[in-house]
């Protein structure tokens, strides 16, 4: 913990966390939209129907 | 294969939908109230209970979390069962969920308005009803995993995403914000102080916001509109999308509310441009909800339902297009302290949050109680006095804001402020307070009728305690990935993983924030004249608290030219060190109070000013819509606890002597005799050990430290 204080303490300004902060977010949204897309269409239409496929309904 | 059966439970949804009406109806009458206490301050009632700094955190908790929490409830122990083909996993977690979240209620309530509060907005609970809060939102959390865990079917709807995505922060949220040390049972001293209580204050504040009364009510609209339309979700692929770039994304949008406030550049810089990026996954889910209806708008002219659900999504739009905007610092500028950060949440809460509760209620209702909504035409009444509502309450205030925060920076030719009085700024925008509780009355008349329907819809159906179903018992598969599961596909069977991945992907944002403010010294530059609070004022300082001050006094000149006029020297972040909690504020109904004390400053008023102006502020004030505080005057001031006050302190790091608790009462008595003999001097009758002294004292310390 010393050692990370010590670091950030030497850092001159804290816009490197930023930056890093939006690679992170932008490598994670575009590996999210990967895999948004390699679902199997059938898979993404069976899922989507999920809340209308129960049979409990009492109308 | 061989069908297992089942009952899901209705009994407790009934009782959370109960329950979210009836809170619902007392959340807007408290805050119709509120709203009426602007243009008429008698209706205060000259009683402490009744006053509008302490009722107004009953109005914001019983809405946010009576009314909307019970929705989320009603709303995900109906879905979630049916979604998991599985009864909840428990029924006694369900009921101790159910009974544990009401006590909270009613203990919240109570509490505000005998003054227990930590000032921090949306967590001003004290810390027995914070720990009360953890442990029934864990038995929710135990109840609804177990439900997940013991589910019928492979798949995790996303619905179910969101809801657990809202339990895993709300946690987090509510467990670091809510770190306090006790004085006694009522009272407690955030370890958090200034500029890092404010940070976690509104990290966790907006994320109320983001997942207290977006991501739950994400989770409903996905179940609820695909039901209602009878249409499968627009674009299952849009969501996955939209889910982890929301939740990411929300976390870091909290410096936003404290954009030109004492804090770091690059924590501000961060919340704006987060809080833009924000508006793409936002209008994801809009683009998803209102796309859900494609070739349904023809239904959303005869059904009152899809009526509600259409303009909760669009509320949702709007407000999660405005408040980016507000973001930028720029326009910021001009919104904040003002009464479009009032317009802006009533938007959301009344439109996105009540319009889609109100849809969900009038489908869910008439299905557990097998019959149809009593009155459609009614329901159509409810939906347009509500919209005819939203419309009347926001644009006065829009409008309202825009003309006072001009008259705030109009300058004259002269280059002095053309409205120096304060006060001249609020009594101009008097009618469109009026206006907007014409707009209040009339969306809380609606929920009456929303109720009543309702009620005699309950009255005319017959209750289903249970609903029997059926369905396979789940084979299992292998823990890993098969041939071609991709991996999202494959967390969407894994509730726990997906659980710790929702956990990291919140966490990153709040750690970049946080843990650098702590930890990098230069982020609030010391100033050596800064030094704590007296045992008075400490004690003056706590009835501030009490009373609610910050709900309508901010105590933060940003640095503009005409606050600085107005008010003095901007505020710095190292006068704040010792502030255990900050009271900053968000709003400005009165004057900034950040260099009240300072005897040279813009503001200064003398001691026997703020006697009267407690006890009857129009008598000093004509015209001023504060509340009087004559109690302040009578009571006597408490100082059993002052020497543990002072001991606590010391535990947080603030540098009194040591033994300094011994002697601080006998400081105290001490103060307080100099400011009463003063008073009693000009002809003033009181005595040194009224509360009021203790407030005038933390008054004239306001802003004094670097003016030494």
């Amino acid at each position: 913990m010393n050692l990370i204080k010590e670091y950030l303490v030497s850092v001159n300004g804290a816009y490197i966390y930023a930056i890093i902060a939006m690679l992170i977010f932008l490598l994670t949204f575009i590996f999210m939209i990967y895999q948004a897309y390699s679902i199997k269409k059938e898979d993404v239409s069976h899922y989507s129907r999920l809340p209308l496929d129960e049979e409990d309904e009492n109308q | 294969m061989e069908q297992e059966k089942f009952y899901y439970d209705n009994r407790i949804v009934k009782y959370f939908a109960y329950a979210t009406l009836f809170w619902a109806i007392i959340g807007m009458l408290v805050g119709l109230l509120v709203a009426l206490q602007f243009i008429f301050p008698s209706l205060n009632f000259d009683l402490a209970y009744t006053t509008f700094s302490r009722i107004r955190p009953v109005h914001t908790n019983a809405v946010i979390f009576a009314f909307v929490g019970n929705g989320i409830f009603t709303g995900v122990y109906y879905s979630l069962q049916r979604l998991c083909k599985a009864r909840m996993f428990n029924d006694r977690l369900s009921y101790i969920h159910f009974w544990g979240w009401q006590l909270i209620i009613v203990l919240a309530a109570l509490t505000f308005i005998f003054g227990i509060t930590t000032s921090k907005e949306y967590a001003e609970l004290e810390w027995p009803v914070d720990i009360l809060v953890a442990l029934i939102w864990v038995i929710f959390g135990w109840n609804m995993f177990g439900t997940i865990l013991k589910r019928r079917t492979r798949h995790i709807y996303v619905a179910i995403w969101f809801y657990i995505a809202t339990f895993v922060t709300v946690a987090v949220l509510h467990i670091v914000n809510s770190i306090a040390i006790p004085v006694s049972l009522l009272k407690s001293y955030p370890v958090y102080a200034g500029v890092q209580d404010a940070l976690v204050q509104w990290w966790y504040g907006h994320n109320a916001v983001a997942f207290f009364l977006t991501t739950p009510y994400l989770g409903l609209m996905y179940y609820y509109l695909p039901k209602a339309a009878n249409r499968p979700v627009y674009s299952y692929r849009l969501s996955i999308i939209h889910f982890w770039a929301l939740i990411f994304l929300y976390i870091w949008a909290g410096p936003h509310h404290l954009l030109y406030n004492a804090l770091p550049d690059w924590a501000q810089t961060l919340g704006m441009v987060f809080s833009l990026m924000l508006i793409a996954p936002s209008w994801g889910g809009m683009v998803n909800g209102l796309l859900t209806l494609r070739g349904a708008w023809d239904k959303v002219r005869e059904d009152p339902v899809l009526k509600f659900f259409v303009v909760a999504v669009t509320a949702y739009g709007m407000s999660t297009l405005e408040g980016p905007l507000m973001s930028i610092k720029a326009i910021n500028a001009f919104t904040h302290f003002t009464d479009w950060t009032i317009a802006h949440v009533h938007v959301g809460a009344l439109g996105w949050n009540g319009f889609l509760t109100f849809g969900m209620l009038y489908w869910l209702i008439p299905r557990m109680f097998n019959t149809q909504v009593f009155s459609k035409k009614l329901a159509n009444v409810h939906f347009w006095l509500g919209t005819l509502g939203i419309i009347f309450y926001a644009i006065p205030l829009y409008w309202g804001a825009v003309v006072q925060t001009l008259m705030w920076k109009e300058f004259d030719g002269l280059g002095f402020l053309k409205y120096p009085n304060f006060l001249e700024t609020v009594t101009q925008i008097i009618p469109m307070y009026g206006a907007r509780a014409i707009g209040g009355t009339l969306y809380v008349t609606g929920a009456l009728i929303g109720v009543w329907n309702l009620y005699k819809t309950i009255k005319a159906g017959q209750f289903s305690k249970e609903t029997e179903a059926t369905a396979p018992a789940l084979v299992p598969v292998s823990s890993k990935r098969t041939d071609g599961e991709s991996r999202h596909r494959w967390l969407e069977r894994k509730p726990v993983q997906f659980m710790i991945a929702s956990l990291i992907v919140i966490l990153i944002g709040g750690a970049v924030e946080i843990i650098p403010m702590y930890l990098i010294k230069t982020n609030i530059p010391t100033i050596s004249s800064v030094k704590p609070y007296t045992p008075l004022e400490l004690e003056g300082r706590d009835i501030y608290v009490r009373e609610g001050c910050y709900t309508c006094h901010s105590q933060m000149i940003r640095p503009f030219r005409s606050e600085t006029e107005r008010y003095g020297e901007y505020s710095k972040a190292g006068e704040f060190v010792y502030d255990h909690p900050f009271q900053w504020g968000s709003k400005r109904n009165g004057p900034d109070l950040a260099r009240e004390g300072v005897k040279t400053g813009k503001i200064y008023k003398p001691d026997s000013w703020h006697f009267t102006h407690m006890i009857d502020p129009r008598s000093v004030s004509p015209g001023s819509i504060m509340p009087t505080y004559p109690w302040l005057a009578e009571n006597n001031l408490d100082v059993s606890y002052t020497g543990k006050k002072i001991r606590v302190m010391q535990s947080l790091g603030v540098p009194y002597p040591d033994g300094y608790d011994k002697q601080a009462t006998a400081d105290l008595e001490n103060q307080a005799r100099q400011i009463a003999g003063g008073l009693q001097a000009s002809g003033y009758a009181t005595d040194a050990d009224k509360e009021i002294i203790a407030l005038i004292a933390y008054l004239q310390r306001l802003g004094t430290d670097i003016s030494k």
